[in-house]
């Protein structure tokens, strides 16, 4: 029951403030162009950003992109979410979980004087839409927002790396300041009852402002080494892949299998391997999704939030060679295998 | 005398016609065996080599990639896959170019080893050739078996030589394998006999059998000095005779009006009062058409309806399989009492072609039903179907017979009912396999379709009801209920011996017995072969129990030890669970049956003449049948629900003590009533 009213409260609340909004934009948008779209990157361009570019241009739909870089600084945010409005762009695309919930805010502490809730927004690159609070369900986010998140839900995960060689030892190591690597690990302390492996925590210190402490990288994987696990898993955090190349080459020396979650860490870092949705095609996918706003065809609430019908098993084979840890025939037949 | 002008002639063509058909399906047989067989050995080479091939190929990208032979890992797992997926190969194997066996799946590597390195190092300019190898066995049966080894090599970025594939397998053991299919072959002649015989039949009766009966029955009568004209003939054979027959009897009537006065001869009135009996014998082939199509997909209902449990339903498979048959039998027991008037007011006919109109659309439904409500709707139209057809057969046979005869004319129909019982799931079986099973409904659409023009020949547009009060018992109106239900024996009969028997041939015969067996396994058409045993047991066994049970007068022990022996039969599996202990259950279900059901009957009609007299012992008859078909209605439910809550194994056996326990309540219950009353242990 209380529940039931509440939902209605959030859509009727949704549809009065920023339906109407949306409607009304996007009634007129078709007749317009080029569009304007605000692009707010938290850590410079990546191959999401060509995919999202990439698609438009294939289309010959007329796109004017703005871009922003907030540097990992969310409080430049406000100043920029002011700047999308002088210039009235057409949508706003913004980067990670930390910019998404800046510029959106979590679902029940929506304030519009400082989130955006007139102008539609699609988020990229957010491992868990639901975790972050951005929205209840991925059929509907039942506000002026969608999306796509890059992670590939935990289960095809814990397959992945079981067809790389049987385990029953993983480690975990994440930074406990976000809430994207707070959610991924109880997935995975979930999954692991369920599957009946052994999960071993290893959280990054934090200093006294509760920042992850760098300098603590090695101390951490070299306690996660004499623990002996089967494989080093890495998920989504922004903290990890930002240090990607220290933790990955640290890991290797240590001879440790390490998984990743995310493409940078193996394309850009010496993560073993992964299962992980190709940037470039996470970027079309949201491209797809603001077609379709800035078209007028469907409302942000009507898009569902997703992650790729498909991902890509990446292998770096130097690395497997250098740990002497290859993996098994049939990975080793579908895998991308990088050298 | 007369009946040998026809049946001599008409025995002696049977006979020859189904020995031709017997020989020539056996020649027939006899000839392909061979071409099936050589074809095998053949065959497995080439897929072999296929494998090693593909496998060969799969390791060389492995090493391509960098990965050290000694490095590969996951190959045992691998193997195992392609094992499994790949059908009459025994063992995979990867060696070193010296015949050092490296991974073996399927056989042991370390006996591969010895009488592999033999064909080394000649083995690899042989490859994918098959070589024969030799190797021990730590089998009792065998000391040794002997492969079929094909070989591929596995290279290194396409020209270094760095291992070799070997794919082996058992021609005598394949060959055993595929001897499986000899019991279709038999399953198959024994089926097409049966048809072969029930077609034979029903064309003999229409052409020959029937219009020369009816000459000698004309003949008989002109002897009596009957000269009246039977009407016109179809049948050609008999038309020169009708002519001539004619003609006589014409002149005769003319000589008898002119010359000899008025007065008509003696018998004559006498036997324009009795009606003409018409044989009832044509009613099999119909019966048989319908009955064969509503049995085709026997083997594997249960199995085809639960794939439609993913359907975003929220029902387990268990009740996904379970809920349409038992729509589809209560359907069926509800619908006869109604469907049973409209046959007896429109007619037979009308009857039968809407029935097997209705019978084809739920075919057709079942067959194409891409949602699950829409596949329970399917089976409810079937139910309703077959509840015209049957009622409407059955009605013919009541309308067309007279006391005299009735009990043969019935034995017609059942004996119909009896041989689709034993060949139509078997057939439907062997169909599956090649058809698939939505192919095998579209088959018994087709049937049901034939099986239309066929009534409009033998029913015949006016054949109303002669016996309306007959006609009416058969079908069950469920008058006097309340009195009947005051009958204490009639309903411990009927709730702890009549209705356990139907739960238990539903739950498990329809139900369990094809999900356990595909459980294990097995194929449609073995299930088929399983299924049809219940119809062999029970027709040979029930008239040999029906006439000692007659002859004793031990009809009420012959329902509890049939009874016991139905029950006890579902518990070995629980031992060892494997199809030949449902085997067991299906020849003890046969058995059990064939024993009570007979008994039962006479049980029942005694309990009615004594405990409710003023209920017509028709009507009271037709609450039993309801009451009975109500229970099969129920028993895949319950089977259902006890596999999704124990397993289809602990079910089949939750069954078999759900049937032990009544039984054994109805007789301790019945023993301990004062004798006299009853009157149900001896006559």
């Amino acid at each position: 029951m209380r529940l039931d009213r509440r939902r209605w409260l959030i859509a009727g609340l949704a549809g009065v403030t920023t339906g109407a909004w949306a409607q009304t934009k996007s009634a007129v948008a078709p007749t317009r162009g080029p569009y304007k779209i605000f692009m707010i990157l938290f850590r410079g361009e990546t191959p999401v950003e060509q995919g999202f570019m990439e698609y438009f241009r294939v289309r010959n739909i007329p796109v004017e992109f703005i871009v922003r870089n907030v540097d990992r600084d969310v409080k430049r945010v406000p100043g920029l979410i002011d700047e999308a409005r002088r210039l009235r762009v057409d949508l706003l695309y913004v980067w990670g979980t930390p910019v998404t919930v800046a510029v959106c805010g979590k679902t029940g502490k929506i304030d519009p004087r400082k989130h955006v809730t007139d102008i539609p927004v699609v988020f990229t690159m957010v491992s868990s839409p639901e975790g972050a609070g951005l929205i209840k369900r991925r059929s509907s986010s039942e506000r002026n927002i969608t999306g796509v998140s890059h992670v590939v839900p935990i289960d095809q995960q814990i397959s992945a790396i079981k067809a790389y060689r049987p385990f029953q030892r993983l480690a975990v190591m994440f930074n406990p300041a976000e809430s994207n690597s707070a959610q991924s690990v109880a997935e995975l302390r979930e999954i692991s009852l369920k599957s009946g492996f052994t999960l071993m925590e290893f959280p990054v210190p934090l200093d006294d402002r509760k920042a992850p402490l760098a300098s603590a990288i090695p101390d951490v994987i070299d306690r996660i080494a004499a623990a002996k696990p089967d494989y080093l898993y890495i998920g989504a955090d922004s903290f990890l892949a930002a240090n990607r190349k220290e933790v990955t080459e640290t890991a290797m020396a240590r001879r440790l299998p390490v998984y990743s979650a995310t493409e940078v860490m193996l394309r850009d870092g010496k993560a073993l391997f992964g299962l992980v949705s190709p940037y470039k095609s996470v970027g079309q996918l949201a491209a797809s999704k603001a077609s379709l706003i800035l078209q007028g065809k469907s409302r942000p609430q009507d898009i569902p939030v997703e992650t790729l019908p498909s991902f890509s098993y990446i292998v770096n084979m130097s690395v497997a060679s250098r740990i002497n840890f290859y993996p098994s025939i049939k990975v080793a037949n579908f895998a991308e295998v990088l050298s | 005398m007369r009946r040998q002008l026809y049946v001599a002639s008409a025995k002696g063509f049977f006979v020859f016609t189904l020995l031709l058909m017997l020989f020539s399906q056996i020649a027939l047989s006899i000839a392909s065996w061979p071409a099936i067989k050589g074809q095998l050995v053949p065959e497995l080479d080439q897929k072999s080599s296929t494998v090693a091939k593909s496998v060969a190929l799969k390791i060389g990208r492995a090493l391509d990639y960098g990965i050290p032979l000694d490095g590969l890992t996951g190959i045992d797992e691998f193997f195992g896959e392609i094992l499994a997926q790949t059908e009459g190969i025994s063992y995979l194997a990867l060696t070193r170019l010296d015949g050092t066996v490296m991974v073996s799946r399927g056989i042991e590597g370390a006996r591969l080893q010895g009488p592999l390195q033999s064909l080394f190092p000649g083995i690899r300019e042989q490859t994918g050739k098959p070589m024969s190898l030799t190797v021990p066995v730590a089998d009792r049966n065998a000391d040794q078996r002997t492969y079929r080894n094909t070989a591929a090599l596995v290279l290194q970025n396409d020209e270094i030589e760095a291992a070799v594939i070997h794919v082996g397998f058992d021609p005598v053991y394949a060959e055993r394998k595929v001897g499986d299919l000899r019991y279709d072959v038999v399953i198959v002649l024994f089926a097409s006999l049966l048809i072969g015989f029930e077609i034979l039949l029903a064309t003999l009766t229409q052409n020959f059998i029937g219009p020369l009966r009816a000459l000698a029955d004309w003949v008989d009568r002109m002897a009596r000095g009957d000269f009246r004209s039977p009407g016109p003939s179809e049948s050609a054979l008999a038309k020169g005779i009708h002519a001539r027959l004619s003609a006589l009897a014409a002149g005769v009537r003319a000589a008898l009006d002119g010359g000899l006065g008025n007065s008509p001869a003696a018998g004559m009135t006498e036997l324009r009062a009795s009606p003409l009996v018409k044989d009832v014998i044509m009613i099999r082939i119909l019966t048989f058409l319908f009955m064969f199509a509503s049995m085709l997909s026997r083997p594997f209902l249960p199995v085809y309806l639960k794939g439609f449990a993913d359907d975003g339903l929220g029902l387990s498979p268990e009740l996904a399989a379970s809920l349409p048959i038992t729509v589809y039998l209560g359907v069926m027991a509800m619908s006869m009492p109604y469907v049973g008037r409209w046959s007896d007011s429109h007619g037979r006919q009308a009857g039968f072609v809407l029935g097997a109109i209705l019978m084809a659309s739920g075919f057709c439904g079942t067959a194409l039903a891409e949602n699950f409500w829409l596949l329970v709707l399917s089976r409810a139209v079937e139910g309703v179907g077959y509840a015209s057809l049957f009622m409407s057969c059955q009605g013919y046979v009541v309308d067309n017979t007279n006391p005299e005869n009735r009990s043969r004319g019935v034995a017609t129909f059942v004996s119909a009912i009896m041989v689709s019982e034993v060949s139509a799931p078997a057939v439907g079986g062997v169909l599956a396999d090649s058809l698939g099973f939505r192919g095998v409904f579209i088959v018994a659409a087709a049937l049901a379709l034939i099986s239309v023009p066929v009534a409009y020949r033998i029913l015949g547009a006016g054949s109303a009801p002669r016996h309306p009060a007959s006609a009416k018992a058969a079908r069950g109106q469920p008058e006097g209920l309340g009195a009947l239900m005051r009958n204490a024996r009639f309903v411990l009969i009927a709730l702890f011996a009549a209705i356990p028997a139907k739960l238990l041939h539903s739950g498990f015969l329809i139900f369990l017995t094809p999900v356990i067996l595909s459980k294990f396994g097995s194929s449609p058409s073995e299930i088929g072969r399983f299924a049809i045993v219940y119809g062999i047991v029970a027709l040979l066994a029930m008239p040999v129990f029906s006439n000692l049970a007659d002859r004793y007068r031990c009809h009420f022990a012959f329902v509890v030890t049939g009874g016991v022996i139905a029950g006890a039969g579902m518990l070995p599996v629980l031992l060892s669970p494997q199809p030949a202990t449902v085997l067991l259950g299906i020849l003890a279900l046969g058995l059990g049956q064939a024993m009570s059901i007979s008994p039962q009957l006479t049980l029942i009609t005694r309990a009615i003449q004594t405990g409710s007299p003023d209920t017509g012992s028709g009507s009271a008859l037709g609450v039993f049948r309801l009451i009975e078909r109500v229970g099969g209605a129920l028993g895949p439910l319950l089977a259902g629900v006890l596999t999704l809550k124990l397993g289809p194994v602990t079910a089949m056996a939750g069954l078999g003590m759900v049937m032990l326990v009544s039984i054994l309540v109805c007789a301790v219950v019945i023993s301990t009533q004062p004798r006299e009353k009853g009157g149900l242990h001896a006559a």
